[in-house]
């Protein structure tokens, strides 16, 4: 596919603008691959289409009926085709493991509570929150300091 | 999981007979017997002889041992809340350990002893629930804090 690059004087900094015929599968992609320039992504896979998500709009990753799911930012869920511990072991410092079945981005942890049934809740900063169990206290302490 | 519960198993077959050995060697010196029995007389008298005895004695210890360490990964391999672990743990080793302990002659078995070892039993449980919710506040706290300082 030929290029054509134009400058716009008065574009934001952060914005490309694509013009196309029609979108197809391979304009699909370039958006894809354009999105996630310059940041480290995962691949998230909804209805057959694969996206681009960069790690920092990543909130968590968790199992489901032995499929691996991305939660982003904005609450979509994408499937992901990684096990959870090769995640566990690949990605950055900030995602830990919280439970067997979720890893969790803890830059947009806003607070850990403990109930008094002793189930310990983490409340996320937009307002969503998940759950995680006393042995992997210890571990989310280690990371943080 | 499958290959964890039976590493779990035997290291509870091994310090159970280990532990019980011990436990049985302390009370017949303490009972100021002569010679080793394994549990009190009148479980040894069941037996033709304290070979029999002695056998039976560290099946039920290695059995006991295994209530424990199987017990333990309610513990260490669930993501249960704290109170569902102390309530889960406490039923596998009172219907598992106590049953045990009346056939290994350690109980005499009377409502009395039964109803002492029991509130023992759940004084010790509501203290590991407590324990464990304290240490876990806590831990959450000093997250809490270090999450404040880093953001």
């Amino acid at each position: 596919m030929k290029v054509h690059v134009k400058i716009i004087d008065n574009l934001d900094p952060d914005i490309v603008i694509l013009g196309i015929r029609q979108q197809n599968k391979l304009v699909n992609q370039m958006i894809a691959l354009a999105e996630g320039a310059g940041q480290e992504t995962i691949v998230g896979k909804d209805f057959n289409r694969n996206h681009l998500i960069p790690l920092s709009r990543c909130l968590s990753f968790y199992t489901s009926q032995k499929n691996v799911y991305v939660k982003t930012l904005g609450s979509t869920e994408l499937q992901v085709n990684k096990r959870l511990y090769e995640l566990a072991a690949s990605l950055p410092k900030n995602f830990i493991r919280i439970s067997n079945t979720e890893i969790i981005n803890l830059e947009y942890v806003k607070e850990f509570e403990v109930s008094s049934t002793g189930i310990i809740i983490i409340h996320f900063k937009n307002g969503t929150q998940t759950s995680s169990s006393r042995r992997y206290l210890k571990k989310v302490k280690e990371r943080l300091s | 999981m499958i290959k964890r519960m039976c590493i779990q198993a035997v290291i509870g077959i091994v310090s159970g007979v280990f532990i019980g050995f011990i436990l049985s060697v302390v009370f017949a010196s303490l009972n100021g017997a002569t010679s080793y029995s394994p549990s009190a007389p009148a479980f040894v008298d069941k037996f033709n002889g304290s070979l029999n005895a002695t056998i039976v004695s560290a099946i039920l210890w290695a059995l006991m041992g295994v209530v424990f360490t199987l017990g333990s990964l309610v513990f260490t391999e669930t993501d249960w809340s704290i109170v569902k672990m102390t309530v889960v743990h406490l039923l596998i080793t009172y219907f598992g350990f106590l049953p045990l302990a009346i056939l290994a002659g350690w109980f005499p078995l009377n409502f009395v002893e039964l109803a002492f070892f029991t509130i023992i039993f759940l004084i010790v449980y509501v203290l590991i629930y407590l324990i464990c919710l304290i240490g876990a506040r806590k831990q959450a706290e000093s997250i809490n804090r270090k999450l404040k300082q880093s953001q």
